[in-house]
């Protein structure tokens, strides 16, 4: 009864703490670039603002506008019930677990790719266009990399391959993690629209991704959005963060502060990096990506070498 | 526990309450109708008299085989055949209704008689006369009992024949417009690559009769391993031609995207949906007839799979004619099920009867899917069509709004080919991916390169499979009308988008209840001779049970969402305004994404595989005026390879012609000069 009990820990510090993540981010750019920046907080009261307002639909949309939010904050939620965090295992867990959320991102991505083609906009065609180019990249590159940390443990589950962690040497567990790592750190800037592939602050459309392609949401289906966009984005921190804290073989509630507090770091050096690096040419997007699964193909075969 | 009450309920569905004689009396039944059917709608006069005769013809045939297959799915007539009474010059016109040749009969039935509920309403568009509608219906009907009659065969010379039929019927079909020379032209390719399957299929049997001593199935089963290794290899490799000629497994696809695009829509679902399939119900009863497996078999599977499917779904994301791109998604559907072939061989010869068994599931559960979810995209294409007039996706747009059920089922159909859940794609690729964590112990190479082709190879093939169908759906259903017939577009009548609807709902409850087909498939392995069904079950129910729940919260956290917002604007504005033009006041639909312009980033960043041919007009003027870009996307094999190969050999075979001049007496003189060599040659040798 407990640990079914204990198993939401990971879905409720996610659903908590997510916009703080973002907040983080925000922060550390606007102090690199020596402005105070928007408070820590202002995630949440940028969602709750929104929830407060009305809507506004464009006429050329139909159904498939407005179930995408409704989808991309589900999948969102599901798969930060499914990650475990730190020594907390998820609701669930199952050998495969990491294929059906990263197909249930899929179906999440597809709804929203059509819900942008869907209001017949120039813009949001493209950044619909982008945004399934890119995975076609991406997509190996997320499988691969979870197959490679799951593989170290053998057949067996994210959560068994944490488990396994501990009880390793960082010989055993170490090199392929950490290749593991840098592959994630890339997706996790990809997938989450942040710098060197897409820039969530930019104010020319033109060079949007992920924010071209929700210009006509409005009112609690942009907050849905949004919320969801944060989730996101503390998933990839926190799949991170536990590989993190296996490397340096911490356990027991040590471990769980531990991946908490290596979620608010990750969340700093995504800054970091936003602030010292500029944004990719859309042509030269694919190679950066294209590193990720270059790292994770490199993890597997020191797998079978190792 | 859980597993056995499954059993029972699905049990209840079947009808193995049927005795053997009763079966057969249905399949004769059923291949009676169809083919009294080819003569009776010869006699109709009108085109709607023609039709309709032709369905309910099709519908009955289907109805009775369906049960006959029903039956033989359950296993109890496994080991009988029947003989039609007739003789045939090397053997018995043999039949049986296997369990295998069951479930592929289950699926042509199903398809079949479906694309005949959706055809009458359909050929309508074209309005041709009550002749060229015999045409279609009496060569479909044929088409039916051919492709029933190859994957009950028990005989090769009676499958050959059944085969050739398949062939020819199809051939007739795709050329239903045989007026036009781009029919003629996708009908002739057809014909050659069909019949260079054919003499290899010939070969093979030659081969496997010459051995076994009779040319039945069953002889050469009883075969076993005695079969020499050579003997194994050139069986091997000669089906892997002939019947990936048919199937379209890389480098054999190049007929598929002319023939597909030139045939009416509810020939293409079946040509695509079935017809190809029974290519891969011969490959399959030949690769158990060659008995042990050997890892390189499993590995040439494996990998002209990855390249299939690869290739066919790089393409199609750069078609912009909706039958083009379903044709060569089709090749990549047909990469995936060669791909899960090949885990089963590999699994088989390794030993390792866990990996042998998720590899031969997956192979039959997407080979049904890909029949399901791509007739229905064929047949959701041939609707869109009726209603605009052309397949051109840069010519549809808005659909969803006039024909919003005929959208629905598309987009159904849409989800499903991509793999994602809930739907039955997933599934299969889901039970793929699965066994790159059975491979075996971790330290080789060998192993490595097993899950990366797994792992990347179907994910990126999926990913690109999102990108291709995000394109066809969102450029001809979604946005504003691009054209006035667009714009006038309207619901077909039901006869129309019901078959959709059928064929979406079964795509749906394969996704959402994956145990009750695999379940059905026990008798499958028996037959065929796959171990490890058991071990299966008990590493993937467990987890396909866990998706289930996943999708039921996911289905109910979405209505929870759906209410919370419904909640909160109940009582505040929800204004409906024109899309926002980021600054420009006057939108028009044709500042919408293109489907050339949406494929345009891949086409640039796989250039060579590509190698488009871009036109562009030049602005010559100081004002601005029109200008017209225009990417050409040619066939790799088909417009680069195989018609320059074929014209440079013409062009050798030209040169000979000197010899043919119509001389009559150098004719006879050639006659003599053969004659003498041969009369030399054979006191020479």
């Amino acid at each position: 009864m407990m640990e079914r009990a204990l198993a939401w820990i990971p879905l409720l510090v996610a659903a908590v703490f997510s916009p703080l993540a973002a907040g983080i981010i925000r922060k550390v750019k606007a102090l690199f670039a020596g402005r105070k920046g928007p408070p820590l907080l202002q995630m949440y009261r940028d969602i709750a603002k929104l929830l407060k307002k009305g809507v506004v639909y464009s006429q050329s949309t139909t159904w498939v506008f407005r179930v995408a939010p409704l989808l991309a904050l589900t999948v969102s939620l599901i798969a930060c019930a499914w990650l475990p965090f730190g020594a907390q295992a998820g609701i669930f867990s199952m050998t495969g677990g990491f294929i059906l959320i990263a197909y249930l991102f899929g179906l999440s991505r597809f709804f929203t790719i059509l819900a942008s083609l869907d209001t017949a906009s120039a813009f949001e065609g493209m950044g619909a266009n982008r945004e399934a180019f890119f995975a076609v990249i991406a997509e190996p590159a997320i499988l691969l990399s979870f197959g490679a940390i799951i593989l170290t443990s053998g057949n067996s589950s994210l959560w068994n391959a944490i488990l396994y962690a501990q009880d390793a040497s960082f010989a055993e567990y170490g090199v392929v993690p950490t290749l593991v790592l840098i592959s994630f750190f890339i997706l996790a800037l990809s997938e989450n629209s942040r710098i060197p592939v897409d820039d969530p602050t930019t104010h020319l459309e033109l060079t949007m991704i992920h924010e071209v392609m929700i210009l006509d949401n409005s009112g609690p289906d942009l907050a849905f959005i949004e919320y969801s966009a944060s989730l996101k984005l503390w998933f990839y921190l926190t799949l991170m963060a536990n590989i993190v804290t296996s490397i340096i073989s911490l356990t027991g509630w040590q471990k769980t502060l531990g991946t908490f507090l290596a979620v608010m770091i990750l969340a700093a050096i995504v800054g970091i990096v936003e602030s010292s690096i500029a944004r990719l040419r859309m042509k030269k997007v694919p190679d950066f990506i294209g590193a990720a699964a270059a790292f994770a193909f490199l993890a597997l075969i020191l797998e079978g070498v190792l | 526990m859980r597993k056995r009450a499954l059993r029972k309920i699905v049990g209840l569905l079947e009808f193995n309450l049927l005795p053997e004689g009763a079966a057969m009396a249905f399949y004769n039944a059923g291949i009676l109708i169809l083919l009294s059917g080819v003569v009776l709608v010869l006699f109709m006069k009108t085109s709607e008299g023609v039709s309709r005769l032709g369905r309910i013809m099709t519908l009955a045939g289907d109805a009775a085989v369906g049960i006959a297959a029903a039956a033989g799915m359950a296993g109890r007539y496994a080991g009988q055949s029947y003989v039609f009474f007739w003789r045939l010059p090397l053997g018995q016109a043999l039949f049986s209704l296997r369990p295998l040749s069951s479930f592929f009969l289950l699926m042509l039935a199903t398809v079949t008689a479906l694309a005949a509920v959706f055809a009458p309403s359909y050929l309508e568009h074209y309005h041709y006369s009550a002749g060229r509608m015999k045409y279609h219906w009496a060569f479909y009907l044929v088409l039916t009992v051919s492709m029933m009659l190859v994957v009950t065969a028990g005989n090769s010379v009676f499958f050959m024949l059944a085969w050739e039929a398949m062939s020819l019927s199809s051939f007739f079909l795709v050329m239903f417009e045989h007026q036009k020379p781009e029919a003629r032209k996708a009908g002739l390719v057809y014909f050659v690559f069909m019949h260079i399957g054919a003499v290899c299929l010939l070969v093979m049997f030659a081969i496997l009769g010459k051995a076994a001593g009779s040319y039945d199935f069953a002889a050469m089963r009883s075969l076993g391993t005695n079969i020499a290794p050579g003997m194994k290899t050139a069986v091997f490799i000669l089906s892997v031609f002939g019947f990936g000629m048919k199937a379209g497994i890389f480098p054999f696809y190049a007929w598929m995207p002319e023939a597909y695009r030139a045939a009416p829509a509810d020939v293409s679902a079946v040509m695509s949906g079935v017809m190809k399939k029974t290519a891969l119900w011969g490959l399959i009863s030949i690769l158990s007839l060659a008995g042990c497996f050997e890892a390189w078999m499993g590995w040439t599977l494996l990998v002209s799979g990855l390249i299939t499917g690869l290739l066919g779904i790089a393409f199609a994301a750069v078609q912009n004619n909706a039958k083009r791109l379903l044709a060569y998604s089709s090749g990549e559907n047909v990469g995936i099920i060669s791909m899960a072939a090949g885990i089963w061989i590999l699994g088989a010869s390794w030993g390792n009867s866990l990996l042998e068994a998720l590899g031969f599931t997956a192979m039959l559960v997407h080979i049904l899917n890909h029949a399901l979810f791509k007739s229905l995209l064929f047949l959701g294409a041939g609707a869109m069509q009726s209603a605009v007039g052309t397949v051109d996706l840069d010519k549809m747009g808005g659909l969803l709004k006039k024909m919003p059920k005929t959208g629905l089922a598309v987009i159904a159909g849409g989800i499903a080919i991509c793999g994602l859940p809930p739907f039955n794609g997933f599934i299969s690729e889901f039970l793929m991916y699965v066994s790159a964590f059975y491979a075996g112990t971790k330290s080789s190479l060998g192993n490595v390169i097993f899950i990366v082709a797994i792992l990347g190879g179907v994910s990126m093939i999926g990913a690109l499979a999102v990108f291709t169908f995000t394109k066809f759906i969102g450029t001809s259903l979604l946005g504003e009308p691009r054209t006035e017939y667009a714009a006038r577009a309207q619901e077909p009548v039901s006869g129309i988008y019901i078959p959709l609807y059928v064929l979406a709902g079964l795509t749906l409850f394969i996704g959402l209840f994956p145990q009750a087909v695999i379940l059905q498939l026990t008798p499958v392995f028996a037959e065929v001779g796959v171990s490890g069904f058991n071990t299966m079950a008990d590493s993937i129910f467990p987890m396909l049970g866990i998706i289930q729940k996943v999708v039921l919260s996911l289905v109910s956290i979405m209505i929870l969402l759906f209410i919370v917002r419904n909640s909160l604007l109940s009582k505040r504005t929800k204004a409906a305004a024109e899309t926002w033009g980021c600054g420009f006041d006057r939108p028009s639909a044709r500042m919408q994404y293109t489907a050339s312009s949406f494929a345009e980033p891949l086409t640039s960043f796989a250039g060579p595989l590509y190698s488009p041919e871009i036109s562009e007009g030049v602005q010559t003027s100081l004002f601005p005026a029109p200008v017209v870009k225009k990417i050409t996307v040619r066939d790799l094999l088909l417009d680069r390879l195989i018609i320059p190969a074929y014209r440079w050999l013409a062009g050798i075979f030209e040169k000979f012609s000197v010899i043919q001049h119509g001389n009559t007496h150098l004719y006879v003189l050639y006659i003599v000069i053969a004659l003498l060599a041969a009369l030399i040659g054979s006191f020479v040798l």
